[in-house]
């Protein structure tokens, strides 16, 4: 031992060895940073944040609701416009933010991968998670609203095939998220064209508009969309006497999702280590 | 101690697959050796040093590390920009399981980085220098078989490379040190043995003034 320094630098309590920690504790606990560390920049990153996450879909939908309701209360007697666009486009944008936000994980968290325990598959779990609580919080948010101030009846009718499709659209939007992703990091030119694409998505996925009206053939044509299925599905949860869209299963969209589950993650295992690398 | 075979490491570009930036190493780091690597800007060094710390993997071939080793630590990685450096001092105690004495850590990396009030600032309005000051805080905050250095100690000013200095010198005591450097000194300081990177290639040496002498000749300067 030298003497040239008296200073002892060491961390704090060090102990001999500390007990190794199983595969899922790391992983448990990188999901846990990780989400902690999307909620501080969702707040952080600007002025009010904390506010916006929330406040941003309610404007939006509650826009909706008043500009629409007004019209289509009249148009569509014995079904409620604001509950049915309400349960419509709170799992729409839920899908839409998941994908969205998977799209990006990768470049936000770059400096993060420097930690071997933090993988991009992390990332993508943390995101996932973030966005599904605030899209039940800002859900729950509304529909309090409703029940107790607009005296609304939103009750749940099928609890666990509820729960079902919501696994389902987790599970789609998770797997489009991660293929998005990694096709974003091959062509990165495309993002703004992705971005885009969820705007007629949200017309043909009947959020807005009913796609009841929509002639036959176009009709079958809008059934290869999986957004249509899974939305209507949610809707019939939750709405009395809704008459559910013909031709509409949750079998198609599972489907969907596990064909989608499939591709996403084989593309993710053969590409993870191209993502690490800024 | 690590051992790594036939490694091969090239990366993907936009124009396919780039060259070999390592072409078929295969050494072995005793347990607890304090080692420079050398070699000229581009060399593969962080590259190197990045698959030893598990952040990138091999393209073929095969590393084995029995120990805990830390990331690289350097000015360059690791820190999330967006957050302040408290949030990132947190996270790195979070991923490695400290989520019971975090407080301490923190306060120990605080400690250790002195950046003051920029502690609480979002790390991307940090100088370089600031930057290593936290990310070798954060290092010496856990317990590591073997620390990674890629010049954390370049962007340092005196006081900086003075607090590296000691803690290097303490570390030595009981964990092994990888460390690329450009500084002579700084290597001879801290490193026993060096290893030597040259067109993809590795040379051990058991002593660090022959590979800094390899280093030299390979680039035409004299002793």
């Amino acid at each position: 031992m030298t003497t040239e320094s008296n200073i002892i630098i060491d961390g704090p309590n060090k102990s001999p060895k500390p007990p190794e920690r199983s595969p899922w504790q790391v992983s448990k606990a990188v999901w846990y940073a990780l989400i902690l560390r999307e909620f501080q920049s969702l707040f952080w990153s600007r002025r009010f944040g904390a506010f916006w996450v929330l406040a941003e879909p309610i404007a939006f939908i509650a826009f909706m609701m008043i500009l629409r309701g007004y019209i289509y209360d009249r148009s569509m007697p014995g079904v409620p416009y604001a509950l049915w666009l309400l349960v419509g486009i709170v799992p729409f944008l839920m899908m839409r933010r998941i994908a969205i936000n998977l799209m990006g994980a990768v470049t936000s968290n770059q400096a993060l991968f420097y930690y071997r325990q933090v993988k991009p598959f992390d990332t993508f779990v943390a995101r996932t998670a973030v966005q599904i609580t605030v899209s039940s919080v800002v859900y729950v948010l509304i529909a309090f609203f409703m029940v107790y101030f607009l005296r609304y009846a939103i009750p749940i009718y099928q609890p666990i095939q509820m729960i079902a499709t919501l696994t389902v659209m987790v599970v789609f939007a998770f797997s489009l998220g991660v293929f998005l992703c990694l096709l974003l990091r091959a062509l990165p030119d495309i993002a703004p064209i992705v971005r885009l694409m969820f705007l007629p998505l949200l017309i043909i996925s009947g959020v807005i508009f009913p796609i009841r009206v929509i002639p036959q053939p176009y009709y079958d044509w809008l059934l290869w969309n999986p957004f249509l299925h899974l939305i209507d599905m949610f809707r019939q949860y939750s709405m009395q006497n809704y008459t559910p869209l013909p031709g509409v299963s949750l079998e198609y969209p599972a489907k969907c999702a596990l064909v989608g589950l499939f591709v996403a993650v084989l593309a993710y295992r053969s590409r993870q280590y191209d993502l690490v690398t800024s | 101690m690590i051992v790594v075979e036939n490694l091969h490491k090239r990366y993907r570009t936009h124009a396919g697959m780039g060259k070999w930036v390592l072409k078929g190493l295969t050494f072995t780091i005793p347990a607890n050796a304090n080692v420079g690597i050398i070699g000229g800007n581009g060399a593969g060094k962080s590259t190197l040093l990045r698959i030893l710390g598990g952040v990138d993997q091999p393209s073929k071939g095969r590393v084995e590390r029995n120990c805990r080793m830390s990331w690289p630590m350097g000015y360059g990685g690791g820190l999330q920009g967006s957050l302040t450096g408290r949030q990132n001092a947190r996270f790195v105690c979070r991923i490695y399981g400290h989520e019971e004495d975090i407080k301490d850590r923190v306060a120990f990396i605080e400690d250790f980085a002195e950046i003051g009030p920029a502690f609480d600032e979002p790390v991307r309005s940090y100088s370089s220098g600031m930057r290593s000051r936290l990310n070798f805080g954060m290092s010496l905050a856990f317990d590591f078989d073997v620390y990674i250095s890629d010049e954390v100690t370049a962007a340092g000013d005196a006081k900086m490379k003075q607090k590296a200095a000691d803690a290097f010198k303490s570390l030595a005591q009981r964990s092994g040190l990888l460390m690329a450097a450009h500084s002579e000194s700084t290597l001879k300081r801290f490193c026993q043995s060096g290893l030597f990177l040259e067109h993809g290639q590795v040379h051990w040496f058991d002593d660090i003034d022959d590979a800094l002498k390899a280093y030299k000749e390979s680039i035409g300067l004299k002793k």
